[in-house]
């Protein structure tokens, strides 16, 4: 009954972050509602993100009050939800370096799924590095642009692929 | 426990509706060809029926040469010593100096007083033993000091190069311990006594060159030395029976078989023995063989826990006593050639049950990490093995280095030469190309040496030869035919594979077969396209690389040739039409390029046919060599939009004419990740290791001149990341005399190690 309450208080978004901080660890359900509350503080959140309910840590990653160093932590697991925080384009805008943070494979993987975000492709387009621009012409669908950007970029061989493509473009 | 093909699982769910084994196997369509019966005697052939192998041939009596002959006719002098180029080593002077007996003696009592006390003697003791003295010294003790020596590099005893040393600075007057100490431990002393060309040598040697896996290189030797090795090996080969006359009797052949009849012969006449050796030569010793005492299977071994041998006419069964009997044949087998037996056996057998007996015996022997047995489990594969063993033995192959077993490689890939298929060899043209272990790739690399010699042709050549068809018909396609309707599989430019269906309309996967389809064709068809694709992925990288070698190292190809093994070859069809080719004058000049339509026609730029004469020089144009001609193609391509299967048009090229600023297109002074420099070998870098297994240079062998890098701080042979040192400065020097291609392709591989 005292769940049922909380978590009616939490679903509000007026929630206070005061009152969110009191209900955390009442419960994992709480804790989720918590976890994507946008008065959630992000000294909260730093402390959801080591949760042992999965939910709630993905709940974090998809959450813009989470600080930049929790986001880089909870990335490699929760890659998707990672780009889809609505954060992510300002972090990469304000840092050019930020996804050099991540784990190659993790970056690698990002880049070769379709639902992958326009802005983490032309960042591994410009800045990325052999590794990731290899990942981003092995993509389905590319753009010309981008294919462009690598075929006159410094890295050898995705610069070759890249040529490569255009030239059955 | 019985070996049975279906898990203790689906025994107990078939048991029930089907009481005995054939039924079961007959209804569930498993086994289609095979039932489980066990062929009576009566149905083996006569070799595997009981007590049938076992009778002896006939074999040459023991003639002994007249001891008046061999004392005449025995060369006396004790032989020399050949350096390999290069490498020659002055006689030490210190050795050479006048040794003042008296002292020298008294020291040497001392020495050898002190020796005997000890558990390590330093070096520095040992070579106190002055002149003459030491060698009667060694010679005396060689076998004793060699794991008791120690010195600061070195303090577990002495090595093969320490032996070699001892042989290019004192000559043949150190053999005589290096014998001893190859009598017990062959792999140090061989080595050294490769450098030996004495009448004291064959004795070790030709006991080596059977069986052992340093056989390879005794053989070598015994090439290089015959006239030596003929006069101590002829009075074996026509001796008592034993492995000593039959090693020697093989060498005698082999010997033969490289053209020194002539010189066997005349050594022969001089021991009056001449009619003895024809005998000799004549007979097949490895018929021989059963004269001797029946091998015994070894214990912890059964045929039970083994998918039995069966045979082709009927499907049945091999009876234990007749699979034991196979096994014994395997295992008084020589290691180069089966006995005559086993041959007969494999002509009766279904060869898939014989290969999947014996790599379940090699499978078996794998897992409980035995050590020994190895030779007639090894050999069983070489004689029965198929395919598919093949294809599961080379992961091993790579692997057993890893774990210190390079022996084991090196037999693995006579293994491979042994199946000889064509899937066999190119596995072992893979390894050749590329491995992470020098030696082995070497090894593979010399196997295709040998191979492609003795078919008269060099190693590319036979590489063309090797390219499978993987089931595509003439025209590239393979048809999946599903009853109703069919699918058309093929591969593209890249050696991708891909489906259409009857209107050419490209189809993802196949489907799953409908009513209307015939489901036994669907299956078939739908396993063949798995097989196809599964097939295609090793075979298809290995023709891209060579390809792109053959691109980069010029090679050519007769007119003759490049129509039979390349535009004719159903795999390398796409391959073929995706690359711009050209015709090479002799006069230097810039080649005609044409490309490959695909009716297979040979088609210039402009469209227009191109002749190609059977004497033609064809090969993979660089895009350095296209001058004018690089652009054209590029919109051609463009506008059929036409894939290349790696980068032709679109390769990076580096002339040094554009390095404006003289820096080797910013390699001078670039940081590369340690771990890139891993990427070295495979471009044809070789390092050079300086102390404590530091590298801290490469250079590579270009045909136009040497290059050269140096990083700093440098990377560990083992640790690339040596002290946490993450990344390297280059200092690259790139000789003014490479050619333009050359250089292009250096600089070009270079920048693939940035980040």
């Amino acid at each position: 009954m005292k769940t049922d309450r909380s978590s009616a208080v939490v679903d509000d978004p007026a929630t206070d972050a005061s009152v969110l901080e009191a209900l955390i660890g009442e419960s994992f359900k709480v804790n989720r509602s918590i976890a994507s509350h946008s008065n959630a503080s992000p000294e909260r959140l730093r402390e959801l993100a080591k949760s042992p309910d999965r939910l709630t840590r993905r709940n974090v990653a998809l959450n813009p009050q989470t600080p930049k160093d929790v986001l880089l932590v909870l990335a490699p697991t929760f890659a998707s939800e990672f780009f889809l925080n609505p954060v992510f384009d300002l972090l990469l805008m304000e840092d050019p370096n930020l996804l050099f943070g991540l784990p190659v494979t993790v970056l690698k993987n990002i880049l070769k799924r379709p639902d992958c975000p326009e802005s983490i492709l032309n960042w591994a387009a410009r800045y990325g590095d052999k590794s990731h621009q290899l990942a981003l012409v092995s993509r389905t669908e590319i753009s010309k642009q981008l294919l462009e950007c690598i075929a006159n970029g410094p890295h050898v061989k995705p610069a070759e692929v890249a040529a490569g493509r255009l030239m059955t473009w | 426990m019985q070996y049975d093909k279906f898990s203790s699982k689906q025994r107990k769910v078939a048991k029930p509706a089907f009481q005995n084994e054939r039924s079961f196997a007959l209804k569930n369509n498993l086994e289609s060809t095979f039932v489980e019966e066990v062929a009576s005697d009566d149905e083996l052939p006569e070799i595997l029926r009981p007590g049938r192998w076992s009778i002896g041939p006939k074999v040459p009596e023991p003639v002994n040469i007249k001891a008046s002959l061999l004392r005449r006719n025995m060369p006396l002098s004790r032989g020399a010593v050949t350096w390999p180029k290069g490498s020659a080593v002055p006689i030490f002077d210190f050795f050479r100096s006048a040794p003042n007996p008296k002292y020298d003696r008294q020291f040497n009592i001392a020495v050898t007083k002190f020796i005997q006390n000890s558990a390590f003697i330093p070096l520095e003791v040992l070579v106190k033993v002055r002149g003459p003295l030491f060698i009667e010294f060694w010679n005396a003790h060689a076998v004793d000091l060699m794991s008791r020596v120690s010195y600061a590099s070195r303090p577990k005893g002495l090595n093969s190069e320490d032996l070699k040393w001892f042989v290019e600075s004192l000559g043949l007057l150190v053999l005589p311990g290096i014998l001893n100490v190859g009598l017990k431990k062959p792999e140090l002393a061989m080595d050294a006594l490769l450098l030996v060309d004495a009448i004291d040598a064959p004795a070790l040697m030709v006991k080596w060159s059977v069986g052992e896996p340093e056989a390879r290189v005794v053989k070598q030797w015994i090439n290089d030395f015959i006239v030596a090795v003929t006069h101590k090996v002829l009075p074996v080969a026509l001796g008592a029976h034993g492995w000593r006359r039959r090693a020697a009797e093989q060498t005698l052949r082999t010997l033969v078989a490289h053209g020194h009849r002539d010189t066997i012969e005349n050594i022969a006449a001089d021991y009056e023995v001449k009619g003895s050796l024809a005998e000799v030569l004549a007979f097949n010793s490895v018929e021989a063989v059963e004269t001797l005492k029946m091998p015994e299977i070894p214990s912890s071994w059964s045929c039970e826990r083994h998918p039995p041998p069966r045979l082709a006419a009927s499907g049945k069964k091999l009876p234990t006593h007749a699979i034991e009997t196979l096994v014994k044949m395997i295992l008084i087998s020589p290691a180069d050639k089966p006995i005559s037996e086993i041959e007969k056996v494999r002509k009766v057998c279904d060869k898939k049950s014989l290969a999947n007996f014996a790599w379940s015996a090699f499978e078996e022997w794998a897992q409980s990490k035995r050590k020994k047995d190895t030779e007639w489990i090894f050999n069983s594969l070489a004689y029965l093995g198929d395919d598919e063993c093949a294809r599961k033995l080379t992961p091993y192959i790579r692997e057993w280095p890893r774990l210190g077993c390079q022996p084991r490689s090196i037999q693995g890939l006579r293994i491979l030469s042994s199946i000889g298929s064509d899937i066999a060899l190119s596995q072992i043209q893979a390894i050749s190309l590329k491995n992470q272990f020098e030696s082995v790739q070497g090894c593979a690399r010399r196997t295709m040496e040998e191979i492609a010699e003795a078919r008269n042709l060099t190693p590319q050549q036979f590489e063309d030869r090797l390219v499978p068809d993987l089931g595509l018909s003439g025209t590239g396609t393979i048809k999946l035919d599903f009853g109703t309707r069919y699918f058309t599989g093929a591969v593209d430019a890249q050696l991708k594979p891909f489906i259409v269906d009857e209107l050419g309309s490209p189809v993802k996967s196949l489907p799953t077969p409908t009513k209307s389809d015939d489901k036994a064709l669907a299956k078939e068809s739908t396993k063949t396209w798995a097989g196809f694709c599964k097939e295609l992925k090793p075979a298809a990288r290995l023709q891209l690389f060579r390809l792109e070698l053959a691109m980069v190292n010029s090679r050519r190809w007769s007119g003759d040739d490049f129509k039979r093994l390349l535009i004719a070859r159903p795999l390398l069809q796409s391959l073929v039409r995706g690359l711009v080719w050209g015709v090479f004058q002799k006069n230097g000049n810039a080649p005609l390029t044409f490309i490959v339509n695909t009716k297979g026609e040979c088609i210039d730029a402009t469209g227009q046919c191109v002749k190609l004469v059977i004497t033609a020089d064809v090969g993979i144009v660089h895009p350095l060599m296209m001058a004018d001609s690089l652009s054209s193609w590029r919109e051609l391509f463009e506008k059929n939009r036409q894939a290349q299967p790696f980068a032709q048009l679109a390769r990076k090229t580096y002339r040094a004419r554009d390095d404006a600023d003289k820096n080797l297109f910013g390699l001078v002074g670039a940081i590369v990740p340690s771990m890139a420099l891993k990427g070295l070998k495979a471009m044809g870098w070789r390092a050079e290791a300086g102390d404590s297994g530091m590298l801290l240079s490469f250079y590579r062998e270009c045909p136009s001149g040497k290059a050269s890098i140096t990083v700093e701080p440098g990377v560990h042979m083992e640790v690339y990341e040596h002290d946490g040192h993450k990344e390297q400065k280059l200092c690259v020097d790139v000789p003014s005399t490479l050619d333009e291609m050359e250089f292009s392709e250096l600089i070009r591989g270079l920048q693939t190690l940035r980040k």
